[in-house]
């Protein structure tokens, strides 16, 4: 096509046209020319093209290999668009092997390393179609135990929209044989890259007052072990709340305000299954692995469940979308 | 002093093309385009407004654009229906020729025009992802400034896109 030479367009045009294009044409025509270049990289063109990501309705999902599955750490994760397999892509090699899926926000994916003795303790940030990554090995805790004790890490990760900053929840349990003999809480703000450690927690009452009130005092009155963390409903902060008392219904509860804890209100999941393994999903449902490793998909507020029946649960999943956050930035290892 | 003859009936402008051709319109459809929003804000209409960068057939087209727009949008219709049929309006009027899309959206740049920019870059975005680089560079006439070695190095840098 012959196009005219004399048109004379300003920088604002292909900043515009490129901020709706996928993320792998976004990259592709960062040779276009310098200026190109420079503006694609501007946090300012990333978080305008993630608003304009975030319009896509469809439900993505990234799903890892799973040792449990019989699946081998080398074989590359599927990109799943309505449940169906778009695309692969390749597992980093510098990444630990046994990886199980924490959330994802704005197509950055957090994930645990998945050993029996560490899970939680390292962590990864992953933009899987950037293959960027931050690994965060650092921490605030500072509880000694002896051998002889068993413990558990809870890890949470969301985005906080207003401050901009995605961050980590990370609560450390240390267990006797008969009790929970110390807990410990902490969050890390990417911003900042360090860990801040909540002034230390009682237990078994949940979790305590702080400065950062991410749960009302005694508003959840469940021992630690019986929540996941699963953090975003509708792009707010919630969790999930499993009693081990199988006649009790499962909740979700849901942080309506950021950081304003009298906000938190309880929805109560009434179905037969108990959610071993609870994902958020797009609009107001939430994707959970019963029992029996079936996928079930409630809608919270009608409060119906369904079977996925078709959907063979062959890995370790969790909801995703292709974004270019972290574009600009370099891998990391905050140690 | 304004006279009371004045404040009813409707305001019009002269719109005056790159070639020379005069364009009548109503007020609320002169006022989407910011640029002469301003125009007629400081007093500065009378007796046309002249743009230089836009000619007649892409004008036409605008002013064809902003009339929809401002009919739909003020019209008794309830907000969904406005909606439905300002989308489809917006889909037909995007089907035209290359070229004019480029001018169009050039032309709602330079008459900054928001909905008519996002609309016409949305189109040319779902145009150029089947386009070489080459070809995009033709298209928005903009010259590749980086050396041999300096493009090897961005293709090195954004490797995932390249695959």
């Amino acid at each position: 096509m012959a196009y005219n030479t004399n048109r004379y367009f300003p920088e604002c045009v292909l900043y515009e046209v490129f901020s709706w294009l996928p993320p792998k044409f976004v990259g592709r025509f960062t040779i276009v020319n310098k200026s190109s270049y420079e503006f694609i990289k501007s946090p300012a063109f990333i978080s305008t093209h993630l608003s304009r990501c975030v319009d896509d309705r469809r439900d993505y999902a990234l799903l890892m290999p799973d040792p449990w599955l019989g699946r081998y750490w080398y074989e590359p994760c599927k990109v799943l668009c309505n449940w169906n397999v778009e695309y692969q892509v390749e597992w980093p090699a510098k990444f630990d092997f046994f990886s199980r899926p924490i959330g994802s926000f704005n197509g950055i994916v957090c994930f645990t390393n998945n050993h029996v003795r560490c899970c939680g303790r390292v962590l990864y940030l992953w933009n899987p179609i950037l293959e960027k990554f931050k690994c965060i090995k650092s921490t605030s805790f500072n509880i000694l135990y002896d051998s002889g004790y068993r413990f558990q890490y809870n890890v949470g990760f969301w985005y906080d929209n207003i401050n901009d900053d995605y961050k980590l929840l990370r609560i450390l349990q240390v267990f006797s044989i008969l009790d929970v003999k110390q807990c410990q809480v902490e969050i890390f703000s990417l911003k900042a890259r360090s860990w801040k450690r909540l002034s230390d927690v009682e237990v078994p009452p949940l979790f305590v007052k702080s400065d950062i009130p991410l749960v009302a005092d005694g508003r959840i009155n469940c021992p630690l072990q019986d929540f996941q963390i699963s953090l975003c409903y509708r792009g707010v902060l919630a969790l999930v709340v499993v009693p081990r008392d199988v006649l009790t219904d499962w909740s979700v509860w849901v942080m309506t305000q950021f950081g304003v804890a009298e906000t938190w209100q309880e929805i109560i999941v009434r179905t037969r299954e108990r959610p071993l393994y609870v994902k958020f999903a797009k609009k107001e449902n939430i994707i959970f692995e019963c029992n029996d490793s079936r996928l079930a998909v409630c809608n919270i507020e009608k409060r119906q469940t369904r079977y996925l029946e078709d959907v063979s649960r062959d890995g370790l999943w969790v909801d995703y979308h292709e974004t270019i956050s972290f574009l600009g930035d370099e891998d990391e290892v905050l140690e | 002093m304004s006279s009371s003859t004045e404040l009813t009936e409707k305001k019009v402008f002269l719109l005056k093309s790159l070639d020379g051709v005069i364009f009548e319109v109503e007020e609320s459809v002169a006022v989407q385009l910011e640029v002469i929003r301003e125009l007629i804000e400081g007093d500065c209409a009378r007796p046309f407004i002249s743009l230089y960068n836009v000619t007649s057939e892409i004008l036409a087209l605008v002013i064809e654009y902003c009339k929809h727009h401002a009919e739909t949008c003020s019209g008794g219709t309830s907000a969904t229906i406005a909606d439905e049929d300002l989308k489809t309006f917006d889909n037909e009027f995007m089907n035209v020729d290359e070229n004019i899309l480029l001018e169009l959206c050039s032309a709602a740049d330079y008459l900054d025009i928001k909905s008519l920019f996002e609309l016409t870059c949305r189109t040319l975005a779902s145009l150029i992802k089947d386009r070489t680089i080459i070809e995009v560079r033709k298209m928005f006439n903009v010259e590749n400034d980086f050396s041999v070695v300096e493009e090897k190095a961005v293709r090195k840098e954004f490797a995932w896109a390249f695959k």
